[in-house]
């Protein structure tokens, strides 16, 4: 572990510190704007997060340790960075037309969005307690405001303050569970504790099973798994769309790298343990919220049952503990980053003046008055409901194949009935577009920045789908970055 | 394996339809007739491009052919892999024409959303022949899940009453089992790894390969839930009378023709060979499927009132029958049951296009309804009364030689299943006759039914091909079956070894001695019919 600060840290952190700076100069450049030119905002925003992610890759793959061991700058990292940013960056594109239905500034609003990306890129690369959980903090912090951007809207508020309470309770249990971490091993490196724990007679197995079962908890708050969601289907649904799609894209992936970081990486000694309760948050994950999504009527608050449960299959991945297993969850966390910021650039379109637009009667014949909309919102569907020849599929073909090698198979089973029964109410939106002759409310129209998302989105899914390879690929090579998985590979 | 065509023949045949899908969304919505046509251009040239295989497939090489292969996603092994045997050459040339005929018996039934209607018939089109032409099992399940899709939308836009119910049913029930089957295919594919050291999901490999009896038996009830559910066997079936009768003729006829054929052939193409020794355990529990299937679908198919429920539950009865004659697990039953499923194809395809024409005129299904049409519609009965006589094994028409060739391969193994099954064949008579006498003779009674016309010459055209072919396989066989041979005898060298061993031992002018009252199942499917008796099925040059 170098034991300084050398000026070659500065270099490896380049995309933090971009992403820093453009995100204050987001918040100067609002001073200057015009409240109505938000596309001018918008446009900034994306320019820091493409130069960003252009740092990102000019820093490359060293894999080296930073500034004491406080982060890691590996192929992890870089995949995990890429799909923040990239979600990021959709994010924007697609929150302009919002805001301006809304009437609502937008300075304010990306760099915060910023913000959170950059507290999601120190939970990717974060090889310390602390780092990570700062960057949590910087990540959750930016969801409470943004969740409660829409001062006017009272289920905004209340998905605010729900958030933020139930947040800060969950964050409270995490930072226990890691003070436990430190406490026995007297160190907040990942690397460190996971050298530590090597040795069976190093702590006390009590206290450290407990200091495990509350890392299990703090984190399962924030991937929502059951039963720790409460609070998602409240806040996904007041929160405004655009961010409600970040929220169940970004900081749920950030919070699986996290999971990937503190458990794999730092926790590889005691993996028969957290694996057995992640094998059954799994399993309830999946059942509870495929179960739940099915009855809901409004599709932001369905499409929350959905990511609970999309969760749940996430988890299958990590369960397996495999290098394919790892893998499987980065392809996974993509995929589904792409389908679900997809679903909901759609619903973004039906937001109007005169509709709200996101209950799902509001799309009652879409067909029949955006059919390139309802065709885009088919895809994503069947995506998330697993079926060929969208990305979708394979990323659960990855996930169930991963738990079958290592030898999971009621879990796998669960999973594909699971991904069966899920069909029922993804089929239901398609039902609702495609088959129902009233074709009632306003004609949605396409804006060109709502066009690029919905396009690239609607594209990554399906070439993804057939042509998997380089993503399979790029996957592969960054979970074999993560430290111990050669050493579970070995199992 | 080889590809005598030297030409990428099966993508051309694959990709036809799909074109004219693509082609299709660039067409305005309004210009209907210019959306007919292209839709009835790419069903036409997607059967003329897959007339070659006819010909040039060639039935002495038990080998694949038409090969092509590419990687497609090296990290997993999974390859664009196709390639043709015996059994999918004719799936496929009977998927082309069904394709044409579904296509354009359209023309006037569909009135709304044309355009999107096209589109969905060409990707299912292009979905089916995947199917039977993948080599890769990755693949295989790709183009299997892209049919549900297609089909669903097809009966969910432009079904009838109870569409949107009946179609969920459908896509519900197939999904569970394939995702149930893509288990089977991941644990195929773990074990076979764990053997050999190698990912791959190629079929040839995998049917050369010895799995281990536990996991095959396992696998075989994975892939027993996603195939049984398509066939659709006893008790898996309930999905298809509703999806038959709430589907628009053309969805019913590729459903009936073609998608039932996918279960039979994921059997025949996986099952048997792959898990060669959990096939014969499951011998008593297929067969028993079948038998009440054969039963119950008949004796169901006379109580209905519903003209195309009646035809849809007739298609339980004879599925089950192909089912039975794959499971006596011999040359002369899976030849049988091959022959059966493209006389199943013909015939049902033809009848349910027959009740969408009288539905077209009516707007009802109930047999009630109608009566006494030959007085009105000469055309129309003489056509019904043809395909009524296929359907229910008349000689001299192509049912005949499928049942007689199935009953003489199960009675080689079990006398009691070959006369129940028999008796099945009986009722499935009695049902099609009474069926033809209650709507075509006797005194016109509803008067709506007095100025019906008797069908065109589009509509007749639909028929004549169809009708050829019932009396060709009836009368001449051969063609098909020496197409087959060569096929059938690589299923049974994998699944029942002990049968060829007997038949190179035995004479052919002597049949081998009965075997020994076997208790068991198993052991009795090595006594089977001296091969060289049955003149059509047996051709020389096989082995």
């Amino acid at each position: 572990m170098p034991t300084g600060v050398s000026l070659s840290d500065f270099y490896y952190i380049l995309p933090e510190i971009v992403l820093s700076i453009g995100a204050m100069l987001v918040l100067v450049a609002d001073v200057y704007v015009p409240r109505e030119r938000r596309s001018l905002i918008t446009g900034i925003s994306v320019a820091v997060i493409v130069a960003t992610a252009l740092a990102v890759v000019a820093v490359g793959n060293p894999h080296v340790t930073v500034s004491r061991g406080l982060m890691s700058i590996d192929a992890f990292g870089v995949f995990f960075k890429l799909l923040f940013l990239g979600a990021a960056a959709l994010t924007v594109l697609m929150s302009g037309p919002y805001l301006e239905v809304e009437d609502t500034p937008a300075g304010a609003y990306c760099f915060l969005v910023l913000a959170a990306t950059l507290g999601m890129m120190f939970m990717a690369g974060g090889i310390e307690l602390i780092t990570i959980f700062i960057g949590l903090e910087t990540m959750a912090v930016s969801f409470y405001i943004l969740a409660g951007y829409l001062k006017p809207n009272q289920r905004s508020n209340e998905a605010a303050v729900k958030y933020f309470l139930l947040g800060a309770f969950s964050l409270g249990i995490l930072l226990y569970g890691m003070s436990l971490l430190y406490g026995l091993t007297g160190s907040t490196n990942l690397r460190t504790i996971a050298t530590a724990l090597a040795d069976p007679q190093a702590a006390n197995r009590q206290i450290l099973l407990l200091g495990v079962v509350l890392t299990v908890a703090g984190v399962g708050f924030k991937i929502a798994a059951v039963p720790f969601h409460m609070w998602a289907p409240d806040v996904y649904e007041g929160a405004p769309t655009p961010v409600t799609a970040f929220l169940s894209v970004g900081s749920k992936a950030a919070s699986f790298a996290m999971l990937l970081r503190i458990f794999v990486e730092g926790l590889p000694s005691m993996s028969a343990d957290w694996r057995m309760l992640f094998e059954a948050l799994s399993m309830v994950t999946m059942t509870v919220g495929n179960i739940a999504a099915i009855t809901q009527t409004n599709i932001k608050r369905m499409l929350a049952y959905s990511s609970i449960a999309q969760a749940g299959y996430v988890l299958i991945g990590i369960v397996s503990g495999t290098p394919r297993g790892i893998s499987a969850t980065l392809i996974y966390l993509l995929v589904y980053a792409l389908m679900q910021l997809g679903a909901f650039a759609v619903i973004v379109l039906m937001r109007r003046r005169d509709t709200i637009g996101d209950e799902l009667k509001d799309f009652n014949g879409l067909y029949f008055r955006n059919p390139t909309a309802a065709a885009a919102m088919l895809f994503f569907m069947l995506s998330l409901g697993g079926i060929p020849p969208t990305a979708g599929f394979m990323g659960k073909l990855w996930l169930f194949s991963a738990a079958i090698e290592a030898g999971y198979y009621w879990l796998a089973f669960i999973g594909v009935l699971n991904s069966a029964l899920s069909l029922y109410y993804y089929i239901r939106v398609v039902v609702y577009m495609w088959l129902r002759n009233e074709p009632v409310g306003s004609v949605p129209r396409m804006n060109p920045a709502l066009a690029a998302t919905i396009v690239i989105t609607l594209g990554g899914t399906l070439l993804l789908g057939l042509y998997p390879s380089p993503l399979f690929n790029f996957a592969e090579l960054s979970a074999r970055a993560l430290g111990a998985v050669a050493a579970t590979a070995a199992r | 394996m080889s590809n005598a065509a030297n030409f990428p023949l099966l993508s051309l045949i694959l990709f036809t339809p799909l074109v004219g899908a693509v082609l299709l969304l660039f067409v305005s919505r309004q210009n209907e007739n210019a959306i007919k046509w292209i839709a009835n251009v790419f069903g036409a040239l997607g059967f003329l491009v897959s007339v070659p295989l006819w010909f040039w497939y060639n039935p002495q090489n038990p080998e694949y052919q038409f090969v092509e292969r590419a990687t497609w996603i090296p990290s997993i092994g999974a390859d664009y892999f196709l390639g043709v045997d015996g059994f999918s050459v004719l799936l496929i040339l009977l998927t082309t024409l069904m394709g044409v005929i579904a296509i354009l018996s359209s023309w006037a039934a569909i009135s709304e959303r044309v355009k999107e209607y096209y589109v969905f018939l060409l990707v299912l089109q292009t979905g089916m022949l995947g199917a039977f032409m993948a080599l890769d099992f990755l693949l295989f399940f790709l183009f299997w899940e892209v049919m549900l899709v297609p089909m669903y939308f097809l009966i969910g836009i432009w079904g009838s009453d109870r569409r949107l119910y009946s179609a969920i049913k459908f896509f519900l029930y197939t999904l569970v089992g394939s995702v149930v089957m893509l288990l089977g295919i991941l644990a195929l594919y773990f074990s076979y790894h764990t053997a050999t050291g190698m990912y791959t999901f190629d079929i040839t490999r995998f049917q050369g390969h010895t799995f281990p009896a536990n996991l095959q038996w396992w696998v075989f009830l994975a892939f027993f839930l996603g195939f049984a559910i398509k066939v659709p066997m006893f008790p898996f079936h309930t999905w298809l009378p509703d999806a038959h009768t709430d589907a628009p003729t053309a969805a019913s006829v590729i459903l009936a023709a073609v998608l039932l054929k996918m279960g039979t052939y994921g059997f025949i193409r996986f099952s048997l060979p792959i898990l060669p020794d959990a096939s014969r355990g499951f011998v008593p529990m297929i067969v028993t499927l079948s038998i009440i299937g054969i039963v119950y679908g008949a004796l169901v198919a006379m109580a209905q009132r519903d003209w195309k429920r009646l035809v849809a539950y007739s298609s339980v009865s004879h599925m089950a029958m192909v089912m039975l004659g794959m499971f006596a697990l011999n040359p002369v039953g899976i030849t049988g049951s091959i022959v059966q499923q493209l006389n199943h194809g013909i015939s049902t395809g033809a009848l349910f296009l027959l009740v969408g024409l009288v539905y077209e005129r009516r707007h009802t299904r109930e047999i009630s309804e109608y009566g006494g049409l030959s007085k009105v519609m000469p055309v129309y009965a003489a056509i019904f009364l043809v395909i009524t006589m296929s359907s229910i094994g008349l000689p001299a028409l192509n049912g005949f030689i499928g049942e007689l060739l199935i009953l003489q391969g199960v009675f080689a193994v079990n006398r009691l299943w070959a006369g129940v099954a028999a008796a099945g064949i009986v009722l499935g008579a009695a049902y099609m006759l009474w069926l033809y006498q209650r709507t075509m003779f006797g005194k016109i009674e509803n008067a709506k039914n007095e100025t019906l016309p008797d069908v065109g010459t589009r509509e007749v055209a639909l028929f004549v091909p169809l009708i050829i072919l019932a009396v060709w396989i009836g009368l001449y066989p051969s063609p098909f079956l020496r197409r087959i041979d060569s096929s059938v005898s690589r299923v049974i060298a994998r699944v029942n070894p002990q049968y060829l061993q007997q038949q190179n031992a035995a004479d052919c002018t002597t049949p081998p001695p009965p075997a020994p009252a076997a208790p068991a199942v198993v052991a009795s499917l090595q006594f089977t019919t001296p091969p060289c008796t049955d003149g059509t099925a047996r051709q020389e040059g096989q082995r």
